[in-house]
């Protein structure tokens, strides 16, 4: 009897030491920290990872937007692998004569602190986009309240940039801070940019027709080009360090995170007329920069605990907590909001993914087409029905802990 | 017996002594010594090897008269594309300052930037792209679109068609693409808007280079917006 009682004891310590030294599994990194571990699978002329990223992460390669992608990128000895690598000359925006120095100083960071300073040039200085409405728009400051231009601590409209292109010729080009920089809060959407407007001013003034430009609004930039007017609302960064989607239609799944190297490399050969790529190390330290990207904070805030119950009862469900309150991809049918963007021949999916909520409290339009101008409005429309059936008391609680996100 | 012997063993011996003779007759007799074998010397020449890099078939929303509309006269080579401002850029002001001048809004010419290589054993003289064709899905030319000017990357200096042995270039062309594509590749009105574009059959050649091809992927117009 004692002898099995031994025995027993025996058995039951060595368990719990098993246990207690079985080490628990490393935590995934951030996907930054990732970026910053895997810099050197971008950055090698191989390209194999890169290749590997864009097949992983494209929704479908028969998409027009993505099928040029598959045609031409990542692809050993042929296609844009080929193209003249173009190191910006860049210079801010003013009267003065244009003095360009490059964007790049050439030296490759080696560690997050330096990938993430790099990164933020990039986010503020890069060109992405060259268009002869914005170089007329940044020419008439009386126009910039008009159309949502920030102004910059010295007077520049803020986002923009002049350099020199492949074609040796100074132009105006707009970074990434000039829609998600509003206020100088990197990520943050820039909600009174009025690009349409702009479009159709700039096109009057040319004596064409305005188009429908002027349709789009405040806060919304129709990306597709397919003669369809189908307007997005410019998105919050914040939530791309946990997200599973790029794009409100999700064509672009982030199923590692080099992918967003990736989409931003591709984005910049296409706006500069496929005749030159971007530093790699630019693209590479400017996704790592936006996959660091946080809301501003709220301070010491004691959460309201009848809301979270609310939330997750009614919302977790799709909004999950553990991935920033993202989700995946919803049928656009079941949101009843506009479903325009989600049948785009060139990015469309039939579907809308469900956004992260982090920095849900700095503010509406919310919802892909800017159709919900406040939470209130928001979980009582009918372009998110999910809120509807929730009682006043336990909304007005909801609506209070999603402020405090 | 013996008389059929030898009238038969006489025939073959005339018929021998003929032969001999005739062969003795037709070899002339060669005294001299024989040349050392040598290989036979191949021709020098030059030969161009062409990469598709990437392209776009412009935009012409605005200035549909700078794009490709059909059969018309090829526009002068060195001629401004379309959208370019000169080298003060897209909105180079009035003399009075006025912005009001600029271009339109949509408008970019064509262009395509292909690596070229000599992988022969003479310089390529007078190297220039003599066509682009535009392909149909089964590969039959439906049309051949006009070519601006072809410029050397990374000088932007207009390419003056050399190619040494063993050297490879990148070379810009910029051209006139189709205004509108649906009716050069005879899609009806149902086509939707996305399938502004096509496969180019791109022809090089040089003076003393045969005439190579490249067949691009499907090439697309300019985006007009941010993609």
């Amino acid at each position: 009897m004692k002898r099995r009682h031994t025995i027993k004891l025996i058995l039951a310590s060595m368990l719990v030491m098993t246990t207690a030294c079985t080490p628990e599994p490393a935590p995934e990194p951030d996907r930054a920290t990732w970026m910053v571990e895997h810099a050197a699978d971008y950055l090698r002329d191989d390209p194999t990872s890169r290749r590997s990223w864009l097949e992983r992460g494209w929704w479908s390669p028969e998409l027009s937007y993505t099928k040029q992608l598959k045609d031409h990128y990542g692809l050993p000895d042929e296609g844009w692998e080929l193209l003249p690598e173009l190191n910006f000359e860049i210079d801010s925006l003013s009267d003065a004569p244009f003095e360009g120095r490059p964007i790049f100083n050439g030296v490759t960071p080696t560690d997050k602190a330096g990938w993430l300073e790099l990164g933020r040039i990039a986010f503020w200085r890069m060109p992405m986009r060259r268009d002869a409405y914005v170089e007329w728009l940044a020419s008439k400051p009386e126009l910039w309240d008009r159309f949502g231009v920030e102004r910059d601590a010295k007077g520049a409209a803020r986002g923009l940039v002049r350099y020199r292109d492949s074609r040796g010729q100074v132009r105006t080009g707009m970074s990434c801070g000039f829609c998600h920089g509003e206020q100088g809060l990197e990520g943050k959407a820039n909600k009174s940019m009025d690009l349409g407007g702009a479009r159709a001013a700039f096109r009057e003034a040319r004596g064409l027709e305005p188009g429908d430009f002027s349709s789009w609004g405040p806060g919304m930039v129709d990306v597709t080009d397919d003669q369809v007017i189908d307007p997005l609302a410019i998105p919050n960064l914040w939530g791309a360090s946990v997200q599973d989607y790029f794009n409100a239609s999700g064509s672009v799944k982030i199923e590692q995170p080099g992918v967003a190297a990736v989409r931003f490399e591709t984005q910049y050969i296409i706006n500069h007329g496929y005749e030159v790529r971007p530093p790699r190390a630019l693209t590479w330290a400017l996704a790592t920069y936006v996959y660091s990207l946080r809301p501003p904070e709220h301070g010491e805030l004691e959460l309201n605990q009848s809301g979270e119950r609310v939330f997750m009862a009614r919302c977790a469900s799709c909004h999950n907590p553990d991935e920033g309150y993202s989700g995946g991809l919803v049928l656009a049918e079941s949101i009843k909001s506009d479903p325009q963007a989600s049948r785009s021949i060139t990015r469309g999916t039939g579907s809308y993914r469900v956004p992260s909520l982090l920095g849900v409290s700095t503010g509406g339009p919310y919802l892909h087409d800017a159709s919900a101008p406040d939470l209130e409005a928001l979980l009582t429309s009918s372009g998110h029905p999910y809120g509807q059936a929730i009682e006043d008391q336990d909304r007005a609680d909801l609506i209070e802990y999603l402020n405090q996100l | 017996m013996n008389t059929q012997k030898l009238l038969i063993f006489g025939f073959i011996a005339l018929l021998s002594s003929l032969s001999l003779t005739g062969c003795l007759m037709l070899v002339e007799e060669n005294t001299s010594e024989p040349e050392p074998w040598q290989p036979k010397e191949t021709e020098k020449k030059a030969q161009l090897k062409g990469t598709y890099i990437s392209g776009h078939l412009g935009n012409y929303w605005d200035c549909p008269e700078q794009g490709y509309q059909g059969e018309q006269e090829p526009q002068p080579a060195g001629q401004r594309p379309a959208g370019d401002q000169g080298e003060q850029g897209a909105c180079a002001p009035s003399e009075d300052g006025n912005f009001d001048a600029c271009g339109p809004l949509n408008c970019e010419a064509a262009q395509v930037t292909l690596e070229l290589s000599n992988i022969g054993q003479l310089a390529a003289q007078g190297a220039k792209i003599t066509e682009i064709l535009v392909l149909d899905d089964q590969d039959m030319v439906r049309a051949s679109l006009p070519i601006h000017d072809t410029m050397l990357l990374p000088s932007n200096e207009t390419y003056d068609g050399a190619l040494d042995v063993g050297a490879t270039i990148k070379v810009r062309v910029d051209f006139a693409g189709p205004v509108n594509m649906n009716e050069i590749l005879g899609y009806g009105p149902e086509s939707r808007y996305g399938e502004q574009k096509a496969k180019l059959r791109i022809k090089i050649k040089a003076n003393n280079a045969a005439e190579i091809s490249i067949d691009t992927k499907l090439v697309s117009s300019m985006p007009s917006v941010a993609t």
